[in-house]
């Protein structure tokens, strides 16, 4: 039973995954620091624990998708996020992607 | 924050900074003072449960590293197997025969001598390929030793390929004849044979040397 269990958690991590980008992405219009993007997330239904974002966060900002800048004048030093004009244009090409996987898993489960 | 809570959050970044590459080091560890600092208010000032929800410091740096995080990665393990293989057989090969041949030439023992070569030439052998290709990995170095990408079957049916990359099924070749086919076990032993052969003249010249005896 245990077994079904780690594997079901397995599969379903994997599914995650995928989708942590596009979540990530789509919150990023405006500039947010890392534990504001928790929990904005984590107000929509999606967690994510941090030890998975922020180095999700560092692997957009290498590659382009996101920029980041160290807001020092507050209390303390902040790093905010936020989309790139690149970022901006993959963001609604996933989610045009993301529209027809879904359709389409809608019409597989259909069958059912 | 109080003094004990502060340098528990100092350990922990301390022990997610020490497992990540030197580059972002300074930049990781303000981070995640941010981090912890924020998740320390939200928790109501409770910084064991706030670390016990990141979780063990060396998964976190492992979270970090994952980009680039091989010796020899998957683009390179197929070439790496095959050319260890390849020089592996040889250097073994080659030590074998060398023995063999010191058996007949020699009289003294001689066979922890022979151990030990053995050993040591294979574990170096294995050492010079690893570090070739930790070289290549790390330097992003595209090589492609088994398929050669430059020609294809359009290129043997008179094609002009106006883009290689782009792959499409004309590319490729026709199932060849049993005949035409370089077997890969006759190459290898191929290319044993010249290496233990070139060994020999090297380490053991007397073995091929004509002697003139003037009397």
């Amino acid at each position: 039973m245990g077994e079904e269990k780690d594997i079901l958690d397995g599969l379903i991590q994997e599914l995650r995954r995928g989708t942590l980008i596009l979540s990530v992405l789509s919150q990023l219009k405006e500039p947010k620091y890392g534990y504001s993007l928790v929990q904005s997330l984590e107000g929509k239904g999606v967690s994510i624990d941090p030890n998975t974002l922020y180095p999700l966060l560092r692997r957009l900002e290498k590659q382009g998708l996101l920029v980041s800048e160290w807001e020092v004048g507050e209390a303390k030093p902040r790093k905010y996020y936020r989309r790139t004009y690149q970022g901006d244009e993959i963001y609604q090409k996933l989610k045009v992607q993301w529209d027809k996987m879904s359709a389409s898993m809608k019409n597989l489960f259909a069958e059912d | 924050m109080n003094e004990r809570d502060r340098d528990l959050m100092e350990r922990y970044i301390y022990e997610v900074i020490r497992r990540v590459p030197g580059k972002h080091k300074e930049d990781i560890r303000m981070e995640l003072r941010e981090l912890i600092e924020d998740m320390y208010e939200a928790e109501g000032a409770d910084m064991e449960n706030v670390l016990s929800k990141l979780g063990d410091p060396a998964e976190f740096a492992k979270k970090y590293r994952e980009e680039g995080n091989y010796v020899i990665g998957p683009e390179y393990y197929d070439n790496y197997i095959w050319v260890l293989k390849i020089v592996l057989i040889c250097v073994a090969a080659s030590s074998v025969v060398s023995f063999i041949v010191s058996i007949f030439t020699s009289s003294s023992g001689i066979d922890i001598i022979f151990d030990f070569n053995l050993l040591a030439g294979v574990i170096s052998a294995f050492g010079m390929v690893t570090l070739v290709f930790a070289v290549l990995e790390r330097q992003k170095v595209k090589v492609d030793l088994k398929d050669a990408k430059a020609w294809s079957a359009g290129a043997l049916s008179g094609e002009t390929i106006t883009n290689k990359k782009i792959w499409s099924p004309s590319q490729m070749a026709p199932v060849p004849d049993k005949k035409g086919l370089i077997s890969r076990g006759e190459t290898i032993v191929g290319i044993v044979f010249i290496a233990v052969f070139g060994a020999m003249l090297i380490f053991t010249p007397q073995l091929f040397g004509a002697y003139v005896t003037i009397a």
